[in-house]
């Protein structure tokens, strides 16, 4: 793959990227930062397919303009959702890259939702709320909830990586 | 007044709460100068001064406070009698200060509330024999509450709380509209300040209580506090504390005192007498309440220290 | 490429991480309710010491060994009562079933009280001393 394709890819998944997280945002949610985290399963295309830059570049464009959109930059909002999405991509691509085969990406999208649940958490902490009895209550509540979401946008994304694989074959 | 004084009134307007409080305070430093036995200018030292000599022209108030004494003089048998003057004069217990033996014994023949003459017509009071001392304390703080708190329903106040040192006078209800909750203290000496043994609801009434707890020195290992017994001019040691319940402060004040001389056996029968309700703690811890109060007292786990028989 | 498909691709570690994620937050979940909860807990004192401290959400039948014997209390449906009681006048026991406050009983020494019960802790206006 060229340098120029590789740049329109990102490009491409990026704004994929957004919007997902854009329109995620305009979904009701129960629990403030209770999201499906859609966004994730770009993040983990990407790094199934261009590899540990080409997705960390795309977690940054995404968590960035996002935020721009949502108004939320450079507030805590944008902080947590920035840290969130490094520690999942970061966690993700090490699991991948130390134990090729140990699991799916089902698996994958599972532990990426976890730490990016578990930075958020702590973040939040760290600027919001400082008082640690209703964090140590709702975390394992969002992290049971990021378990599910993680395990769903695992298959939704094994559904697109053999697909694009498929795709990408040259023919 | 000698201790601390705190007003609780409850009323839609500060302004009038505030200035009905206001009146309040007035009115009790007002009974206070009256009474003050160790100024000099009260009418209670003029009385004193002539003691066997002639009688004293005083204000109504001072004859109002007087002949509620008597009464509770009365109803206690002497048990309580504002002529103790004579004797617990010589006591100081902020100094430690314990008179011989041989002084009480000489002043106890000044120890008679019969002798005080009240002439209501001439407004006028005579103590009969020179040398006799009356010291209202054990009643002025109970009758201040309850004008203090005459003052505050004149002035438009429909409920209010009235504290003279642990002399209580509530009527209506709290800001929370039940009824008044008044903690009685623990008589352990080992409690703190704020320790109860029970709580009591009450509207409308008075609430006082009398204990060895309250002002007391110990000499040559044997402690000494301010209840003397009229009859002995020695500390009552029948009691530890004893609550009264009843209408009028003025009454239940002095009555604690009576009753805390006279003892518990007694001291139920004279307040099932008078339709009035009490908790006593008698010196070998043992907690004895009126029966009606069963219902409407609450008790802490402090009470544990003590035995209900 | 169908769901069915996928499920089956996934791998040993995957179910087991995700089985033991799940199960590791539900007793987490079930944990933190239990410290947390504000559900008030039955305080139960003997002569003056705290001798049980139980659930009010659990149906429950203890004896108390007190002053003068052994009182029995029983928790049904987040509530609580003295069945027997040694005491004379069995005031205790006539005060029936209590969802708050307490129960005492004098002539036993036996207090019973849900939340805990602090030392005087009740709330009061005033004190009378």
């Amino acid at each position: 793959m060229t340098q120029l394709q590789n740049k329109y890819q990102i490009a491409l998944l990026s704004a994929f990227a957004i919007g997902i997280h854009s329109i995620e945002n305009l979904l009701p949610s129960p629990i403030p930062w209770l999201r499906f985290g859609f966004a994730n399963i770009i993040t983990l295309i990407a790094l199934y397919i261009y590899g540990f830059r080409a997705a960390f570049t795309v977690t940054l464009i995404r968590t960035f303009i996002s935020s721009l959109i949502n108004g939320t930059f450079p507030g805590p909002a944008y902080l947590m959702s920035l840290g969130g999405g490094i520690a999942a991509t970061i966690s993700m691509w090490l699991i991948i890259y130390l134990i090729p085969h140990l699991f799916s990406a089902v698996g994958i999208s599972v532990i990426g939702a976890f730490f990016h649940n578990t930075i958020q958490i702590f973040i939040a902490y760290l600027l919001l709320i400082q008082c640690l009895e209703p964090v140590i209550l709702v975390s394992p509540l969002i992290i049971l909830a990021g378990t599910i979401a993680g395990t769903i946008n695992g298959i939704v994304a094994e559904f697109v990586i053999a697909n694009l694989k498929n795709q990408l074959k040259p023919t | 007044m000698n201790t601390i004084v705190s007003i609780t009134a409850v009323s839609e307007s500060k302004d009038k709460a505030e200035k009905a409080i206001k009146a309040a305070f007035d009115e009790i430093n007002k009974i206070q100068k009256l009474t003050d036995f160790y100024s000099g200018k009260s009418e209670i030292s003029l009385i004193n001064k002539n003691a066997g000599v002639s009688p004293v022209k005083v204000s109504g108030t001072v004859i109002e406070i007087l002949e509620k004494a008597l009464d509770v003089s009365e109803k206690t048998k002497g048990s309580f009698d504002i002529t103790i003057g004579a004797i617990s004069s010589l006591y100081d217990f902020s100094k430690n200060i314990k008179p011989s033996n041989k002084e009480i014994l000489k002043r106890l023949k000044y120890v008679n509330y019969k002798n005080i003459i009240i002439d209501r017509k001439n407004q006028t009071v005579f103590l009969k024999k020179k040398g006799m001392l009356i010291d209202t304390g054990g009643i002025t703080k109970g009758y201040a509450s309850d004008k203090a708190a005459e003052v505050l329903k004149i002035n438009g106040i429909k409920s209010g709380i009235i504290a003279v040192g642990g002399e209580i006078h509530a009527f209506g209800t709290n800001p929370d509209n039940k009824l008044w909750k008044i903690g009685i203290k623990d008589p352990d000496p080992n409690s703190e300040e704020n320790d109860i043994i029970a709580a009591i609801e009450l509207s409308d009434s008075s609430i006082s209580t009398s204990g060895d707890y309250q002002r007391f020195f110990i000499l040559d290992g044997k402690k000494y506090h301010h209840i003397l017994d009229p009859k002995t001019g020695m500390p009552a040691d029948l009691c530890r504390s004893v609550t009264v319940i009843g209408k009028e402060n003025s009454m239940t004040d002095a009555l604690a005192t009576g009753i805390f001389v006279l003892g518990p056996e007694e001291g139920i029968k004279i307040l099932k007498e008078n339709g009035l309700n009490g908790v006593i703690i008698d010196k070998k811890n043992n907690l004895i309440i009126t029966p009606e109060l069963d219902k409407k007292i609450e008790f802490t786990s402090n009470c544990s220290k003590y035995n209900k028989s | 490429m169908n769901l069915h498909q996928i499920v089956r691709n996934t791998t040993k570690a995957d179910r087991i991480l995700i089985l033991f994620l799940i199960i590791f937050c539900f007793s987490l979940i079930i944990f933190f309710n239990r410290i947390f909860s504000n559900k008030p807990s039955i305080h139960i004192y003997s002569e003056g010491k705290e001798v049980y401290i139980l659930s009010l959400n659990e149906n429950n039948q203890v004896n108390i060994k007190g002053r003068l014997g052994i009182t029995t209390i029983e928790i049904k449906d987040k509530k609580v009562r003295f069945i027997s009681s040694p005491c004379k006048n069995k005031l205790c026991i006539k005060q029936g079933w209590k969802d708050s406050g307490s129960i005492i009983c004098l002539p036993n020494n036996v207090i019973v009280s849900i939340g805990e019960y602090r030392k005087g802790g009740i709330e009061i206006d005033a004190i009378t001393k």
